[in-house]
């Protein structure tokens, strides 16, 4: 029994429908209770909740500052790689794109560390393409060994690997792993991928489940935005969340919320979500799961994250660099022939913090410490 | 009186245990007279009975051969369909339970 | 409708059979709650009793009012002596349910977790419909649902004390991270109790001394049914929730309109 049963019974044109009919009530409703159901969420994410974007903000702040207290963790996302073997039609590392492929090599790999530490970071994210020739499971462990002492925390978002895999690379010292399920509309999902091992649907959709079961710290989910109805995809990610808690009760949560961001192939989102509606989106997760963490990354602007920080981000990524190599080189910063997307927010990291400061709060570098655990 | 040679009760015992194998251990018959008994506990209230008997046949004796219980020998459950083949041996205890009032 | 392992139950209002003054009373007051689920302990036949057959009236009229036993191992203080208990019901009663129920403190009958977590994994591989009474702890529920119990059933308050749902925080917490049946057991002292028991989502709950020990326990079996009733109606219906008092503090979301 995984995610993948449950998923079956879900009908996308029934719970579209469903969003679109909640009313005022709904929405008051669900404003006005503790321990929302799955239900509730959609009258949140609705657009009869618009109007109510500012209740829905009170409350999320309020929820936030109550578990999370007034910190901020802060991360950064590494870049091993940009080598694929999959045609994603939105990545701006799909196999089709003339792009400059690299792999960082251990020494670069150094580097970046380095330069990474200078900055203050102790979290840290590692994004990969899908290339297991060049970049699988025993690269991602010797990296994560490598990693380990300088680092209280490593996350991974590479491709779906198995539950042994998992289990192999947290003894490393892995602590978390994102994978966010792109859409979980079936067939628009095939028309996006076109090639290479990404192409599983159920495959990658079970992924949290093998985490679970691996007995990870943290599982991270989310839907690229914009790849299909948001709503949709949204409330699915939601059903996906709820599934996870109450059977892998012993794991943390993160949901994420990336946009479609312009890259390499001049790729349109099929759904737009307006700023405002992100917002109504962050909160709508916050009201739902008061205890998940939410992570907003630099795809946004300055602006932007600065003003939603508050309301119920808990974690966000600072001085991001889509592209191997990005850290060490300042002149390769700002190289866009190697990105993923386009980064909206270049802040150093010390600005990043200043601002979050400006806000009452305060950016946490380590929030993570292996005392007894391996 | 007359009382049973020493050979005849040997032979009974002997016949006794061939047929009746469930009883092989702690076989420690008693003679009260002319007869053989077994000395038994059921719900630990000491009680003397002639074997060969069987758990049926103990609980019509009993006068509790109902719906509703369930029987152990020596911990062992003993379920209904072998309450009548199975035969008890000296020594052993009963637990005889039913269900009762209670939250 | 309620499924719970493989049966299922038009009423969500359990009961108990102890504590009533007589048979008829305790047959009669079970009948009008309209319960289909009804626990019993076990005891030692008493041979000089020819005529103990408190369970009698009840029994005779099961098939009838569709009354399902749930034998219980009360009495029991350990794992082992909780699985003998189980499997000696099983065989007295015909069923494979059973309401593990171990409690050594024989002050407030409160139950252990250890000894009621081990037995559960026992019979629950043995082929038992396990329904174990623990205390409102959210992590044993997991912990039981992970070995394969039916439901779990978390007390409001100490058996007898009709003290209601003392431990409703944590009752909350286990509806909402529950995967199997919520029933909650003992302590339910009023009509009331059970009406919000089942409005915060409750799948069913248990209900023994307050109606045995009522004036008229018939008709407090009537209200029971009553109430149980109209708080799952409620808890369907979509509570309106009470508002919650945010601190206000300056708009948050103005700074959208400049954007």
């Amino acid at each position: 029994m995984t995610f993948l049963d449950h998923f079956n019974q879900l009908q996308w044109d029934e719970l579209k429908m469903t969003i679109h009919s909640q009313t005022a009530a709904d929405v008051e409703n669900a404003l006005h209770s503790t321990r929302l159901n799955h239900q509730q969420f959609l009258a949140l994410i609705s657009p009869a909740a618009e109007p109510y974007l500012e209740a829905m903000a009170q409350k999320s702040r309020q929820l936030t500052r109550q578990r999370f207290g007034n910190t901020l963790q802060l991360f950064i996302p590494l870049y091993l790689s940009n080598k694929c073997t999959n045609i994603c039609t939105y990545c701006g590392f799909s196999l089709g794109n003339k792009i400059r492929r690299k792999t960082l090599k251990m020494d670069e790999l150094d580097q970046e560390v380095a330069a990474i530490k200078k900055m203050g970071f102790d979290h840290i994210l590692l994004v990969t393409g899908e290339a297991p020739g060049t970049v699988g499971v025993s690269y991602i462990k010797s990296v994560i060994e490598r990693l380990r002492p300088h680092f209280s925390h490593i996350s991974i978002e590479i491709q779906p690997l198995d539950q042994e895999d998992y289990q192999s690379l947290m003894a490393a010292g892995l602590d978390a792993v994102l994978v966010y399920q792109e859409t979980y509309h079936r067939s628009a999902y095939e028309q996006y991928h076109l090639r290479g091992s990404k192409m599983n649907f159920n495959y990658r959709l079970e992924t949290a489940d093998r985490l679970g079961r691996a007995g990870i710290d943290k599982i991270g989910v989310g839907a690229l935005i914009g790849l299909e109805d948001w709503r949709t995809d949204s409330a699915m990610v939601a059903a996906h969340l709820d599934y996870l808690e109450k059977t892998y009760w012993r794991t943390r949560y993160s949901i994420s919320f990336p946009r479609l961001r312009p890259c390499e192939g001049d790729f349109q989102p099929v759904s737009v979500i307006s700023d405002r509606q992100l917002v109504q989106l962050i909160c709508a997760y916050r009201l739902f799961k008061p205890e998940a963490e939410l992570s907003l990354s630099t795809r946004e602007s300055a602006t932007f994250r600065d003003n939603v920080l508050p309301l119920g981000i808990t974690t966000m990524s600072a001085y991001s660099s889509t592209h191997p190599g990005g850290y060490a080189d300042d002149n390769i910063l700002g190289n866009e022939d190697l990105e993923q997307f386009t980064i909206d927010d270049n802040r150093r990291p010390e600005a990043v913090a200043d601002a979050i400061r400006a806000k009452g709060l305060e950016p946490v570098w380590k929030d993570w410490s292996h005392c007894f655990s391996h | 009186m007359k009382s049973i040679s020493l050979s005849a009760a040997t032979r009974l015992r002997r016949s006794f245990v061939k047929h009746h194998p469930d009883s092989l251990e702690s076989c420690q018959l008693k003679r009260t007279g002319t007869k053989l008994t077994m000395q038994i506990t059921v719900n630990n209230q000491p009680m003397a009975v002639e074997p060969p008997i069987s758990v049926e046949a103990l609980l019509q004796q009993l006068n509790h051969l109902e719906k509703g219980i369930a029987l152990a020998v020596n911990s062992k459950i003993i379920s209904r369909s072998r309450w009548e083949s199975y035969l008890l041996s000296d020594g052993d205890h009963i637990t005889l339970i039913k269900a009762t009032a209670g939250g | 409708m309620l499924e719970i392992a493989d049966k299922t139950f038009s009423s969500r209002l359990f009961t108990g059979t102890g504590k009533f003054s007589n048979s008829q009373l305790m047959t009669d007051a079970i009948i009008a709650s309209g319960s289909e689920l009804v626990t019993m302990a076990l005891k030692r036949v008493d041979l000089n009793e020819q005529q103990d057959n408190i369970l009698g009236p009840l029994l005779d009229r099961q098939l009838e009012h569709n009354l399902n036993l749930l034998p219980n191992t009360s009495g029991a203080r350990t794992a082992d002596e909780a699985v003998y208990a189980a499997q000696l019901a099983r065989e007295a009663l015909g069923t494979h349910f059973v309401k593990v129920e171990i409690h050594p403190d024989p002050k407030y009958l409160l139950p252990d977790p250890i000894e009621t977590l081990k037995a559960c994994e026992t019979l629950s591989a043995m082929g038992f419909a396990v329904m174990p009474y623990i205390h409102a702890d959210p992590v044993l529920c997991k912990r039981l649902e992970e070995v394969g119990v039916a439901a779990v059933m978390p007390l409001g308050s100490p058996i007898g004390s009709n003290l209601g749902l003392k431990t409703k925080e944590f009752i909350q917490i286990i509806i909402e991270q529950s995967s199997v049946p919520v029933v909650i057991d003992a302590g339910i002292g009023s009509p009331s109790d059970a009406a919000l028991a089942m409005e915060m989502g409750a799948d069913a709950v248990l209900v023994n001394s307050a109606i045995a020990v009522a004036r008229d326990p018939v008709q407090m079996a009537i209200a029971f049914k009553d109430a149980v009733i109209a708080g799952r109606r409620a808890y369907q219906a979509g509570l309106g929730g009470r508002s919650l008092q945010a601190q206000a503090s300056s708009p948050l979301t103005a700074f959208l309109d400049d954007l």
